[in-house]
């Protein structure tokens, strides 16, 4: 990933794709495909679908450029979402877990310093840890599992051995806890 | 004291967007939350807020190139590039692309010889929607009160009529009049109460009318294409 891109470089990006640039559409590709093909690869478990995945994203951002500006997400907030939601999505369809691949297999790399790191303060996600850590240990975990791995309550609730509707309330509760220690 | 037992409707709300984000619930019930987005502002920023909040777990993805292969695909998909043949459907979109990045690139430099600082008098919106191809350029002149439209591509069927409206969020949508059909440009002059809802953010949309436009003063066809206003 190069170097030297922040959140207005970005936003910047995003802006010239909805007015169909398409040197800004390559642009942003380089800049962002290695997070977003990693966010696919983390859900999905292999290369392929991910591939798959990943170009699906990268339509979608050329198609919804033009909703960007209106969500008042943070631009990496909004790419990242569009990720996890197609890998999820396709997660979803096929209905089986993914095995645990190991990352050299998968050619991951360690999370570098993209602009979704710099973009990020370091604070925060002190802060969320903090408030994650205010949790209990599983229900902690649990966020983390829906949110990196793209775990489903029925996924979650055969994890932790606890009927679906408990581990609903559980996560439920886990949330509103974790807005209020957020907000606070 | 449960949480969750003595949540009202705003927390509810909030809840299933965080349920939202995190892509727990069952997939049909994704699929409502997601239409719920697109059609309700309040819960589409109670989503974006949980985005943003769980955002700082997203440092916990690793990075990976994907293949080259798979950016050729991409152009190809996206814009005909000779990578490899895909499905029919995907020519015509190609096509309007083509034709909506010509039209785009000339419209804006149109704009920019004039005023080579950026211009607070304009707003510029893009309506476009691939599944219809429908796509018409729209700038906003303040001084002058009036629409510009350029059309790229996309007609309406036979006896039927666009008509342009703006949507401001929480509001229901205002007719800017009815497009002429088959002119490659058009100028809506907008009396003066109108001009108040032409703002940066604002949604302009194109649906389908009876000719002449809708008898009701509200859309009664399909949105066919639609941009937000940005200043230009």
């Amino acid at each position: 990933m190069p170097e030297g891109h922040d959140k207005d470089d970005i936003s910047g990006l995003i802006l010239g794709v909805s007015l169909r640039d398409r040197r800004a559409f390559d642009r942003l590709y380089r800049a962002t495909s290695a997070k977003l093909f990693g966010v696919c690869l983390r859900v999905l478990g292999n290369r392929p679908e991910a591939e798959e995945a990943v170009q699906e994203v990268f339509v979608k951002v050329w198609l919804k450029a033009d909703r960007f500006s209106v969500t008042g997400q943070s631009p990496m907030s909004w790419l990242i979402a569009i990720a996890r939601n197609q890998a999820i999505d396709r997660l979803r369809r096929r209905r089986e877990t993914a095995g645990n691949l190991d990352d050299a297999a998968l050619g991951m790399r360690d999370p570098g310093p993209g602009p979704e790191v710099r973009a990020i303060q370091a604070g925060e996600r002190r802060r969320l840890d903090g408030c994650l850590g205010e949790l209990d240990g599983d229900r902690a975990a649990a966020v983390r599992g829906a949110y990196l791995d793209g775990d489903s309550y029925a996924d979650l609730a055969r994890r932790h051995d606890v009927p679906l509707n408990t581990m609903r309330t559980w996560l439920r509760r886990s949330l509103m806890r974790l807005r209020e220690c957020l907000d606070r | 004291m449960s949480v969750v037992e003595t949540a009202g409707a705003e927390d509810e709300d909030d809840i299933l967007a965080a349920e939202f984000v995190l892509g727990v619930l069952p997939f049909a019930d994704h699929a409502v939350l997601e239409r719920r987005t697109e059609t309700d502002a309040r819960f589409a920023a109670r989503v974006a807020d949980w985005h943003d909040r769980l955002l700082p777990l997203s440092g916990d993805f690793g990075m990976a190139d994907p293949a080259p292969s798979v950016k050729q695909a991409l152009d190809a998909r996206l814009f005909g590039l000779p990578a490899r043949r895909s499905a029919a459907i995907w020519g015509s979109l190609a096509l309007w692309r083509g034709l909506a990045g010509i039209a785009t690139a000339v419209l804006l430099l149109a704009l920019a010889l004039p005023w080579l600082r950026p211009d607070p008098a304009r707003l510029v919106a893009a309506l476009a929607d691939p599944t219809s191809g429908v796509h018409y350029m729209a700038v906003y002149d303040r001084d002058g009160g009036a629409v510009g439209l350029s059309h790229v591509s996309g007609t309406p069927a036979a006896g039927r009529d666009f008509e342009l409206w703006v949507i401001e969020a929480g509001r229901p949508p205002v007719s800017l009049g009815v497009i002429p059909a088959g002119a490659p440009s058009a100028r809506l002059t907008l009396d003066q109460p109108l001009r108040a809802a032409i703002r940066p953010g604002a949604r302009l949309a194109i649906s389908l009318e009876p000719a002449g436009g809708s008898p009701t003063g509200l859309p009664t066809g399909d949105v066919v294409a639609a941009g937000d206003l940005r200043d230009l």
